[in-house]
């Protein structure tokens, strides 16, 4: 089945950037080499697993795009002796919840499951992980639901604005390729293109998995090995490095609504990059925290031009962005981007201020453990820790490494970071001409 | 296979009392104080973090005529300052706490709430005590406000024009029950919320007996009882709270039907509304009863009665699904929604869908599926324990729509009782096209 997700720009970063949790996290290969994190809680009768494959729509070969995300929603579509209505009717009389989901970079499942359960959910997993079959209904069914949704996102501002941004930024590089693909490729898919793209994407040479729940270290490795031990052994190729644009320009696109949905930004820093988790400060204060970011400040509070405007960090493997989006009025467009330059300038300029630092230091060292607040949460987070090579004490050195920032390093990163001359602009709407 | 096209399945699924307990939880406890505040403690020490949600029971449809978007106006000038702290210092002060903070409103409610390290507590009830009362309307940041709700407007509504297609069937749907107005408001008349609409307005609502505390989450009851009384145990009620009378719809004797055209349509699809009439809805098994029917009919994709004849047997449709909204106290709507298949027209989709309703009715519901159905209300309970926010916002929400705890308790225990009868006989509802409005998503086709 496919899901519709709104829009899944960035790959896993807002996940990551965490503080001294009171979790203790369990690190340990199975008998089978498969590598997982496990933190133990047995207080509610639920174990939540999320894994991830590190092969994902980048790795879609041309013209096939699209297949890696087409494959992963029939997982769930009937194996070699169910068929898809008699699946979902085995996953609803255990009350699982399987999810399988498609990024840029990695392929991901996620599993909630009742312990009293644990033993046939798991198996009926394995079962769609390692004999899926592909057959021709789900398959035209699901075809039928990946265009219907591709026409959705034809005439969504938000997704037309996003769209068009990353084609500036990304351009000939295969990070650029949709992950649902196109209407001409997905319409051609065969089940052999199917077929090839579960064979590069579900191989345990490269996965990682967060486990959180009603489950011991012992009982979790046999389960692992189980349920992904009849996969092959195989990695997935390595992605080319990417260069990303270095002039700012304003792109407009003409779409019948009242409001402009902008995008705007430019190159940004990767995951790995020692500064990154200055970068990542320096955004919660300048377009992440609720009302009181900068942005919100000025767009928001000061000129009401806007509902919400907020920022991001998006980061792959070889390239990061930083990302911004707002909507406002078509009569008020050329006023947003006029405030949004101010904003980048003075902040690359000036830096942000030693009260702003204490104030965000206080609440990423605050609310760093409020994430930590399900399984479900908990097990995401240490998937998508190991997916980026942090290692799992950081969760214990998190809040100290972000105390130690001080205000020179941060505002010589702002430097670095905000470049109000490379910012793109992306605008989805009917704005007034500027004056 | 789930949808997750538009944000239908909010509405479909929102009844969170599908998660409820069959009696009144152990670890809930009530109070009430002399000022009429109403407090709700569920214990879950899961986490040392505490949920504390205020509810006003004032929503959309207490909107004063030709004052629409009025209560969530003031739902966002609650953020603007207070006689003891400044605009924007509410969420200063919870980020300062490594908080969170959001704030709702729909038709029946308004709800305000903080998450926090449990130690926090004291501090989060200070603030929110202090703006139940103390809340300052300065006319710039008034003015500024409204035309955030204005671009909200845009944005959520304007911008999608499935969104404007459900406001024309709601505003179809109801003839005479304020659910026919827009939460957010009609622009018009957003545009003409003053200064003195909103201070009045909150001078009506806003005050101890009008509204109910949940706290939830790593906290014990005398604690949270002991603290309420130190910041809410002083405020005061007006002696002369009325609320607005119960309206009610009048029998609804005409099929309706809308054709929404937008140049922004890329997707057409078929969305009904039944209006369930009071009689019937009021009665709580008769609801329960409704709710199994439809997740039996429409609620989970291709195992559902609508989704595995029309998406996997006769592969006319990409997507299909069904809901409900409401309580036995206010209006109940049922939702279905069809998206053909490329190359199958909306006039086909709705014959196939009408034929498989009447099918359901003819052939009966299935006992594996409502048993199957029942086990899943079971583990979703179990599920539901992971946070504890959700026991927060079912019996919050319970109380705006204006259930006690113990109906809210007994909701799950309602449609673990219904039967292959009870649950056949509530879809006879949809045989009476004269309570729906059948709403046609289309493209624009522009005159060259």
């Amino acid at each position: 089945m496919i899901k519709k997700v709104i829009f899944v720009v960035t790959s896993f970063l807002l996940l990551i950037p965490g503080l001294n949790a009171a979790v203790d996290i369990q690190e340990f290969e199975t008998p089978n080499g498969i590598e997982v994190w496990l933190v133990e809680d047995h207080s509610n009768p639920i174990l939540a697993l999320q894994m991830f494959f590190l092969t994902g729509s980048v790795h879609d070969p041309v013209e096939k795009e699209g297949s890696t995300y087409m494959m992963m929603g029939l997982l769930e579509e009937g194996t070699d002796d169910l068929d898809a209505v008699g699946f979902q009717i085995e996953v609803e009389e255990l009350g699982a919840r399987f999810d399988f989901n498609t990024y840029k970079e990695a392929v991901a499942v996620s599993a909630q499951m009742i312990t009293e359960n644990l033993e046939p959910s798991v198996d009926l997993l394995r079962k769609a992980l390692e004999q899926p079959s592909f057959d021709s209904e789900p398959m035209e069914r699901v075809r039928g639901q990946i265009l219907t949704n591709i026409d959705f996102d034809e005439k969504d501002p938000e997704e037309i604005a996003f769209d068009a941004f990353i084609d500036i930024m990304f351009g000939d590089h295969p990070l650029n390729r949709k992950r649902e693909g196109n209407k001409t490729s997905i319409t051609n898919l065969t089940r052999e293109d199917i077929i090839a793209a579960y064979q590069n994407a579900l191989v345990r040479g490269k996965v990682v998995v967060g486990a959180a729940g009603d489950i011991t270290a012992d009982q979790l490795g046999e389960l692992l090995d189980g349920l992904l031990g009849g996969l092959p052994d195989t990695t997935p190729p390595v992605v080319p490095a990417l260069a990303l644009p270095q002039e700012g320009h304003v792109e407009t696109i003409d779409f019948p609504t009242p409001q402009s949905t902008i995008v705007f930004g430019h190159r940004g820093l990767i995951r790995n990059d020692p500064d990154f988790l200055m970068a990542y400060v320096l955004n919660e204060v300048f377009g992440r925290s609720g009302f009181n970011s900068r942005l919100q400040k000025k767009l928001r509070v000061d000129l009401g031009l806007t509902y919400g405007i907020g920022s991001f960090l998006s980061t792959y493997q070889t390239g990061g962005m930083v990302i911004g989006r707002m909507a406002t009025a078509n009569q008020t467009v050329n006023e947003a981007i006029d405030a949004i330059r101010q904003e980048w300038a003075k902040i690359a300029n000036e830096g942000i201020t030693q009260e702003e630092l204490d104030t965000i230091k206080m609440y990423l060292k605050g609310s760093y453990h409020l994430r930590f607040k399900t399984n479900e949460d908990i097990a995401g987070i240490l998937a998508g820790m190991q997916l980026d090579n942090i290692p799992a004490s950081y969760v214990k050195h998190r809040n100290d490494m972000i105390e130690a920032i001080e205000l020179g390093d941060i505002n010589r990163v702002a430097k670095n970071l905000f470049r109000p001359e490379e910012l793109v602009f992306v605008v989805v709407g009917q704005p007034d001409t500027p004056s | 296979m789930t949808l997750r096209i538009f944000t239908l399945i909010g509405i479909l699924f929102c009844s969170t009392s599908y998660v409820g307990a069959l009696e009144v939880p152990e670890n809930l406890s009530q109070f009430e104080l002399d000022n009429g505040l109403k407090i709700i403690v569920i214990e879950n020490h899961r986490a040392p973090i505490v949920n504390h949600t205020l509810w006003y029971d004032v929503g959309a449809s207490d909107d004063p005529p030709g004052k629409s978007g009025l209560t969530h106006f003031v739902e966002h000038l609650m953020f603007e300052g207070t006689k003891n702290t400044e605009a924007g210092e509410f969420d200063n002060r919870i980020k300062l706490m490594g908080g969170f903070n959001t704030a709702f409103t729909n038709q029946e409610g308004s709800g305000y709430t903080v998450e926090v390290s449990t130690e926090y507590l004291e501090q989060v009830m200070e603030l929110e005590a202090d703006r139940m009362v103390n809340l300052t309307f300065k006319p710039e940041l008034v003015l500024r406000e409204r035309d955030v709700i204005l671009e909200e407007r845009k944005q959520r509504v304007d911008s999608s024009p499935s969104s404007l297609l459900r406001e024309q069937l709601s505003a179809t749907l109801f003839q005479n029950h304020p659910y026919g107005i827009p939460t957010i408001g009609w622009e018009h008349e957003m545009r003409s919320l003053t200064l003195e609409d909103a201070k009045s307005f909150y001078k009506k609502y806003y005050h101890p007996k009008n509204a109910t505390l949940v706290v939830s989450g790593d906290v014990y009851p005398d604690q949270v009882l002991e603290l309420a009384k130190k910041y809410y145990g002083h405020l005061e009620s007006p002696d002369d709270f009325e609320r607005r009378p119960k309206l009610l719809e009048p029998p609804h004797m005409a099929e309706r039907r809308v054709l929404f055209r937008d140049p922004r349509v890329s997707a057409e699809y078929v969305f009904r509304k039944y209006y369930v009439p009071t009689e019937i809805a009021s009665d709580e098994e008769n609801l329960a009863a409704i709710a199994v029917m439809v997740e039996v009919l429409g609620g989970s994709g291709i195992t559902s009665v609508l989704g595995e004849k029309l998406t996997v047997e006769e592969k006319i449709a990409t997507y299909t699904g069904a809901g409900f909204i409401g309580d036995v106290t206010r209006p109940v709507v049922i939702n279905i929604y069809v998206v053909p298949a490329q190359g199958v027209s909306l006039e086909e989709a709705e014959a196939k869908m009408d034929e498989v309703i009447a099918g359901f009715l003819e052939e009966g519901v299935d006992k594996d599926h409502l048993d199957r159905i029942k086990k899943q209300i079971k583990y979703s309970r179990i599920y539901a324990q992971d946070d504890a926010k959700n026991a927060a916002m079912e019996y919050g929400y319970g109380f705006v729509n204006g259930l006690t705890v113990e109906q809210t308790a007994a909701w799950t225990g309602q449609m673990l009782n219904t039967d292959e009868k009870s649950v056949l006989e509530a879809a006879e509802i949809l045989l009476s096209k004269n309570n729906s409005v059948t709403g046609w998503l289309l493209k624009e086709v522009t005159e060259q």
